[in-house]
C-alpha cells in the first residue's frame, strides 16, 4: 500500500509530462531543412600516391631462374629423360642407327636462366620494359669405345622480350607484381650448329620485391626465365 | 630498424638468387654405357629380318602347294583352315596357275607355272599386290635337281624410297615336310648362300652383305629360325662393320662384334 502510494504521483507526472512533450511537438514549427553542401568527392588513394611521378621511375633488375624453358628441351632441369638410343628389339641398323651406337652422351649441366631486365614505370600500377634472357646446357659428346671427346653438346637459349609489368600492391619498400613478356628467342645446338627460333614467353604469375632503390626480388611463374627466380634490382 | 630490414631482405635475395643458379645447375642424365655388341645386334635384325621374309614366303607356298594337292573338297578345306585359317584362297580363273592368298591387310599372288611345288622345273613366283619389283621380276623358287630349290628375290621397283628390302640371288633352299601328312606335318626349310640388305632413308643407307655359314633352319612349327650361322659385313657412310651371329633357339641368338660377345633375345 505503502509502495504504491510512492509511484502513483511519480507516474502521475511522467504521464503528465509525455503529453504536454507531444502537444508541444505537435504545435512547433517545422525545421528548416540544413543546406545542401556540395563537396568534391576525392578518391580513395593510398598515401603518397603521386610521389611515382617523382620518384625513380627507371629500374635494371638482374635474377636467375630456375628450369628455364627452351623448345629443344623443355623445362631444363626437370627432365629426367637420358640421352641414349633406344634399344628395342626391332630396331634395324641404318648408317644414323650406327652412328649413334658410336657416341656416349656425358650428363649435362645448365646455368638456368640468367634475365637482365630494365623497367620504365609508366603509370602507377604499370610497367613497361625489355628482358635479355640466357640460358646454357652444357655437355659432350663421347665416342662410345674409347671415351674420348668427340665433340661439344651444348645448347644456348637467347631471347629478347618486351615485357609489361603490373604492380598490384605498391609499398614504399615492399612491391607485389606480375609480368609478362614475349619476343623471339633463338636455341643454338653445338652439336650439328643448327638454330631454331620461335616465339618464346615468360610469365611471372607473382613476385615480390623489397627495397626502395637498392631491392631484392623473388618470383614464381613459368616459361623462359625459369619458373623460380629470384635476383636484385636497382631503382634510379 | 626499417633499414636493417630491407639490407637484410637485398642479402636475403642475392643468397635466394645463388641457391637458384645452383639448384638451376642440375645435372641432367647422360647416355649410359651401350652394349658393345649394340651394332652387331642391329646388323643382326636387318639379316634376320630378311631370312625370316624368305621363309615365310616360302613355307606359304608350300602350304599352298599341299592345298593344290588335296585330294577332295574335305581334305582341301582341312588344310586351308590349317595353314590359311585367316585367308582367302581364290584361284584366277583368267589365268590358269595364278592363285590369290588374301587376308585383311595384303594380297599375295602366287603364279604356279601350271605346276606342283615338287615337279621338274617347277618356277613358283609370288609378289604381293602393293608392291612392285626391279625389270618387273618377282621372287621365284626354282625347283633344280636333288630335291631342292633356288631362290631368288630381285630388289624392289622404288629402291631408293624403300626403307628396308633384301636382294637374294640363287638362294640354296631345301624344304622337308615331317610327318608326311598335310594335316600334321610341318616345313622345315634350310637356307645356304649369301644375299644382301639394305636399309636407310634415300641413298643414305647402310648396305649388309649377308653370308650364312652354316645353314640356317627355319621351322613352322616354332615360327622362327632354330638354328644357323651367318657373317655380316656392311657398309655404313664409307665405314667397315663386322660382326657374326649365331641362332639359338627361336628369339635367342649370339652376337659377336669388335671382340666382344652376347646373347641377345628378340
Amino acid at each position: 500500500m505503502e509502495l504504491r502510494n510512492t509511484f502513483r504521483p511519480m507516474l502521475h507526472a511522467t504521464l503528465a509530462a509525455a503529453m504536454l512533450l507531444t502537444a508541444a511537438t505537435a504545435t512547433a514549427q517545422p525545421r528548416r531543412p540544413h543546406p545542401i553542401r556540395h563537396e568534391r568527392h576525392e578518391a580513395r588513394r593510398a598515401p603518397g600516391y603521386d610521389a611515382w611521378r617523382t620518384g625513380p621511375r627507371h629500374e635494371v633488375s638482374i635474377k636467375a631462374g630456375a628450369f628455364p624453358f627452351t623448345m629443344n628441351c623443355g623445362h631444363l632441369g626437370l627432365s629426367t629423360g637420358a640421352e641414349r638410343m633406344p634399344l628395342y628389339p626391332g630396331i634395324f641398323a641404318t648408317p644414323d642407327a650406327i652412328a649413334a651406337f658410336k657416341v656416349r652422351y656425358t650428363p649435362r649441366k645448365t646455368s638456368g636462366g640468367i634475365t637482365a631486365a630494365y623497367y620504365y614505370r609508366v603509370a602507377y600500377a604499370l610497367s613497361v620494359g625489355v628482358a635479355f634472357t640466357y640460358t646454357g646446357l652444357y655437355g659432350d659428346l663421347l665416342d662410345a669405345g674409347s671415351g674420348r671427346k668427340v665433340s661439344s653438346n651444348d645448347m644456348t637459349t637467347i631471347s629478347v622480350a618486351p615485357a609489361l609489368r603490373l604492380q598490384w600492391l605498391n609499398r614504399p619498400v615492399v612491391r607485389c607484381y606480375s609480368a609478362l613478356a614475349i619476343g623471339p628467342a633463338v636455341d643454338i645446338t653445338s652439336i650439328d650448329d643448327s638454330r631454331e627460333t620461335y616465339l618464346g614467353l615468360s610469365g611471372t604469375i607473382v613476385g615480390v620485391s623489397v627495397g626502395r632503390r637498392l631491392y631484392g626480388f623473388a618470383e614464381v611463374g613459368a616459361g623462359m626465365q625459369g619458373i623460380f627466380s629470384a635476383g636484385i634490382g636497382y631503382r634510379f | 630498424m626499417k633499414h636493417r630490414i630491407i639490407s637484410t631482405t637485398i642479402r636475403m635475395a642475392a643468397i635466394a638468387m645463388a641457391a637458384v643458379a645452383a639448384v638451376a645447375c642440375r645435372v641432367e642424365d647422360g647416355s649410359g654405357n651401350i652394349d658393345s655388341t649394340a651394332v652387331g645386334y642391329t646388323l643382326f635384325n636387318n639379316a634376320n629380318d630378311a631370312v625370316q621374309e624368305f621363309s615365310q614366303a616360302i613355307d606359304r607356298m608350300q602350304g599352298l602347294d599341299l592345298y593344290i594337292g588335296a585330294a577332295d573338297d574335305a581334305a582341301r578345306e582341312a588344310i586351308r583352315n590349317r595353314f590359311f585359317y585367316d585367308k582367302r584362297l581364290v584361284h584366277d580363273a583368267e589365268n590358269e596357275g595364278v592363285w590369290l592368298i588374301m587376308s585383311e591387310t595384303a594380297t599375295m599372288q602366287v603364279d604356279t607355272g601350271r605346276k606342283r611345288l615338287g615337279d621338274e622345273g617347277a618356277a613358283w613366283s609370288y609378289s604381293y599386290l602393293d608392291r612392285n619389283y626391279e625389270g618387273d621380276k618377282m621372287p621365284t623358287l626354282r625347283r633344280i635337281a636333288g630335291g631342292e630349290y633356288l631362290f631368288t628375290m630381285p630388289a624392289p621397283a622404288n629402291a631408293l624410297d624403300t626403307y628396308l628390302y633384301a636382294v637374294a640371288d640363287n638362294l640354296r633352299v631345301r624344304i622337308d615336310f615331317e610327318p608326311d601328312d598335310p594335316l600334321e606335318g610341318y616345313s622345315t626349310i634350310r637356307l645356304e648362300g649369301r644375299f644382301t640388305s639394305l636399309c636407310g632413308y634415300r641413298s643414305d643407307k647402310l648396305v649388309l652383305e649377308v653370308e650364312i655359314r652354316d645353314a640356317l633352319v627355319y621351322s613352322a612349327d616354332v615360327s622362327g629360325m632354330t638354328a644357323g650361322t651367318v657373317s655380316l659385313d656392311a657398309v655404313s657412310r664409307g665405314t667397315a662393320e663386322t660382326a657374326a651371329a649365331r641362332y639359338l633357339t627361336p628369339h635367342t641368338v649370339d652376337i659377336e662384334y669388335g671382340g666382344s660377345a652376347a646373347t641377345w633375345v628378340y
